[in-house]
Parts: C-alpha cells; structure tokens; sequence
C-alpha cells in the first residue's frame, strides 16, 4: 500500500473499523479488523490518534501535541505528518 | 521493525504494564445461557433468574467502555440464541471496542448469518470444533448434525472475510482425533487452539470431568503431539495468559474481566466470585479500584505463583485459581489436571530436550 502524504490543513480521520487503548501513559495499541497485527504506539502517537477525528486539521493536531509535549510547533507538524503516513501504511486511517 | 534478540518488544512491554498495574484489556460479556448444544463438558451453571434485557446490556456495555476496555468478547451460552444479538454487538462497536464473538458456529450455517457477521468488522469469531467427523462433534455437543453446520458456519465466515479461531477441548472423546481436526482447521483456513483441561461446573458439579483426556495420552499430547498439532512449538511453561515478568500465575482480575447474564461483575470467566452488579454501581472503574473481591483475587494470584515457584515442577504450571476453587474448594489448591500437566509437560521439555525453552519452535 502506498501511503498518502499530508498537507498541514488536512483533516485526517482514524479508521471507523480501529479500536484504540491508552495504556498507562506509556503509549497505547490500535487494532483494525482484517489486519493481524496490533499496531504499538508511544504517548505522542496515542494522544495524535485520539485526534484524528475528521474534524480537526493537521496543523491543529499539532499545536495540540506541541503545548502537551515540549516540542516546537513546527516538529510537531513535521513529526505528525511522518506518523500519519506511517498509519495510512498501515491501512488505518480512513480513505 | 523486528526486536533485537532478548529485548522485550514494546508491545511486550506495554501488556506487561498493563497487566502488572492491573489495567483492563479485554472483557468477556456472556449475554446469555441459552444454548443450542447440550455439551455434558460444559461449565455453565445457569441459576434461573432473569438475564439483563437489552438495555441493561447496552448499559453494561458503556461501563465496560468507560473502563477503557480495547477488547470485548461476546459470549454465553450461545450469543446468537439472543434475538437481540446484532443490537448488542452494533453497541460494542458504536462503542469502539475490538469485537470477538464466540459462537459455536450452528447459527452461522446460514450464509446470511455470516455476512451479518462480517457487517459488524469483528476482529474475529472464535468457534469450538470437537471433532473432525460427525460422530466425534455430535457426541460432544449432543446434537445431532452439529458438526455439519459448524463446518459450513466457519466456511460461510471465511467465505465472508471474518477471521476464525477454532477452539478445541480436549476430551477423552476427540484425544484420538487431534491431528485430524488439526487438519480440517487447515482446510477451513482458521486457527486452531486447543485446551487440555475440562473444568467443573460454574456451581462446583464435577460431572464434567468425567470427559477430561486419559492421563496417558497427557503424557503423549505434551510431548510429541504438541510440536505436531503446534507447528513446532514446544509446550508453554506456566499460564499462557500472563506475561514472563508478572509476578501473578494469571490475569484474573487484573489483565480483564467478565459480566455474567445477570450483570454480576467476576474476577474472569473461571473465577465465579461478585465483585458487584454491573447495574447497581454508578461506575466500572470503582468497582475495579475498591473491590475487596478483586483485590483478594489479584493477592490470591501472586500467592499462587509464590507457592508454584517453590513446586519441583513448577515453572510447567497452568494453573487456574478458578478450577482449583471448584475442585478442591481453595483458590490455592493443587487439582489433580494441573499437576498431571505439569509433570507431562516437565518429562516432554526433558525428552525433547528443549531445556524448558517453551513457546519456541525447536530448530
């Protein structure tokens, strides 16, 4: 699968099929029907997915993992554009 | 990316969080204890009194999520005796929990039952196979053309893209019949696990035991057998369901939980003790934080890996708390299944010569 990549006004969403969980601060899993593999995310990955509603631009993602995370605003767009075509890898954003 | 050898990969590492903190990953919720089959194996121990309705289903459903359940099995009895059943499980995805269904696959013999199914996009269905012919399956489930539907529900599922994970008790009826159901689950393109222990009645009637395999063939299953039916891997030391570095024998109580019909919250499918009525409490999570029944549970299971570890076969245990509560009337008690299977499994590692490698494929 090619992985599609993003433009910071994209309003990305999760895969309706995917089911997440935050485990303890120290990150989370995702699963997806069809897939056998559970995908391991770290905190800044959880909380970046838990976003991914659809609703919110990427940029908007971003500043919210910025002002949670000490990270720039600007390597957080970058991060969170890198992450998101490593779950679009994945099949588990929405087409 | 794959883990160095001897790193914990950081999946690894997040269900051993989990567990040890007793966050809850899975909830199996038994909707029902109507049944289609009339297994003489089976443990339920139905009481008589009025199942949750639909809505008090929906609202155990909630409380589960809101504990932060990723995944959720529907079970029973038969789940799809339910009529309310595609209501039921719509919830646990409108939900975004993870669904499994465990079925016995009679329903599912309609084609239409199985692209139903797939609708819901369950991670999977787990379906019990007791054989691997008609007279083996009908025996066990005591009805008669059971095993032809089961076979065509888990085509009819395949056929429709859901994932199946065939579950085989072993019973002194199908011990002969392992290789063979092993070979019918390659056909039907599914997974297949087996379980060597057959379990007392939810109530403590031992009449199921008297199915459990012979104590001979234990000694054949653990050794040979099991790399064959397993592709290779050797038998698991201690309780497959709780990581290496847990210090508890399991995840009762601490890796998930199970709601009866009745909306009686357990420790875990064997352990049959209250902590509380799903529809009584304002919230999961306190229940899970305060209850002195959980909490007896979770010491219990690190009290039972204590006195394991002392055990001359002890690393080659599993040991369920539940079972020994049944059979021996404490939660601690040594039951004749669990030493049988230790030892068995202590001479295969030792004449295979796997040095108690377990879970590994040999070379």
């Amino acid at each position: 699968m090619v992985a599609r990549s993003f433009d910071a006004n994209d309003r990305p969403r999760r895969h309706p099929d995917s089911s997440y969980r935050e485990i303890g601060g120290e990150g989370g899993l995702v699963v997806l029907p069809g897939r056998a593999e559970v995908k391991v995310l770290n905190p800044v990955g959880v909380k970046i997915f838990g976003l991914l509603d659809g609703e919110r631009t990427l940029r908007e993602i971003a500043s919210e993992v910025a002002a949670e995370f000490d990270v720039g605003s600007e390597d957080a767009l970058r991060d969170a554009r890198d992450f998101l075509s490593d779950l679009d890898a994945h099949g588990m954003l929405a087409e | 990316m794959s883990t160095p050898p001897g790193e914990r990969s950081p999946y690894t590492r997040l269900v051993e969080k989990a567990f040890s903190e007793a966050i809850p990953l899975s909830a199996q919720l038994e909707i029902t204890f109507r049944c289609n089959h009339r297994c003489a194996f089976c443990y339920n121990a139905p009481s008589g009194r009025p199942e949750m309705t639909t809505r008090q289903v929906c609202e155990a459903l909630g409380k589960i999520a809101d504990l932060g359940v990723l995944y959720l099995t529907l079970t029973g009895g038969e789940p799809l005796c339910r009529e309310d059943f595609w209501e039921i499980a719509s919830e646990v995805r409108r939900l975004g929990m993870a669904l499994r269904i465990y079925t016995n696959g009679y329903l599912v013999a309609d084609p239409a039952v199985a692209r139903r199914i797939a609708g819901l996009r369950p991670l999977e269905a787990e379906v019990s196979l007791h054989g691997s012919k008609p007279g083996i399956h009908d025996a066990l489930t005591g009805v008669r053309g059971s095993f032809e539907r089961t076979v065509a529900g888990v085509r009819n599922l395949r056929g429709s893209g859901v994932r199946v994970q065939l579950k085989c008790p072993i019973t002194r009826l199908n011990q002969e019949d392992l290789r063979a159901i092993k070979s019918l689950a390659l056909s039907l393109d599914s997974y297949l696990t087996f379980d060597a222990v057959v379990t007392p009645r939810d109530d403590g009637n031992l009449d199921p035991l008297a199915l459990r395999p012979d104590d001979g063939f234990l000694e054949k299953y653990w050794g040979e057998w099991y790399l064959e039916l397993h592709d290779g891997k050797t038998p698991p030391r201690n309780e497959p369901c709780a990581p290496d570095r847990v210090e508890a024998v399991c995840g009762s109580g601490r890796g998930g939980l199970t709601v009866d019909p009745y909306g009686e919250v357990l420790p875990c499918v064997a352990m049959r003790r209250s902590a509380g009525n799903i529809l009584e409490i304002e919230t999961l999570a306190k229940v899970w934080r305060e209850s002195p029944v959980l909490e007896e549970v979770r010491a219990l299971a690190v009290e039972a890996r204590r006195r394991l570890d002392a055990h001359e076969d002890g690393p080659y245990f599993s040991f369920c708390m539940g079972v020994a509560e049944k059979q021996t009337g404490d939660p601690l008690g040594l039951y004749p299944q669990a030493e049988i299977n230790a030892r068995a499994v202590r001479r295969a590692h030792g004449r295979l010569g796997t040095g108690g490698a377990a879970g590994r494929k040999t070379p």
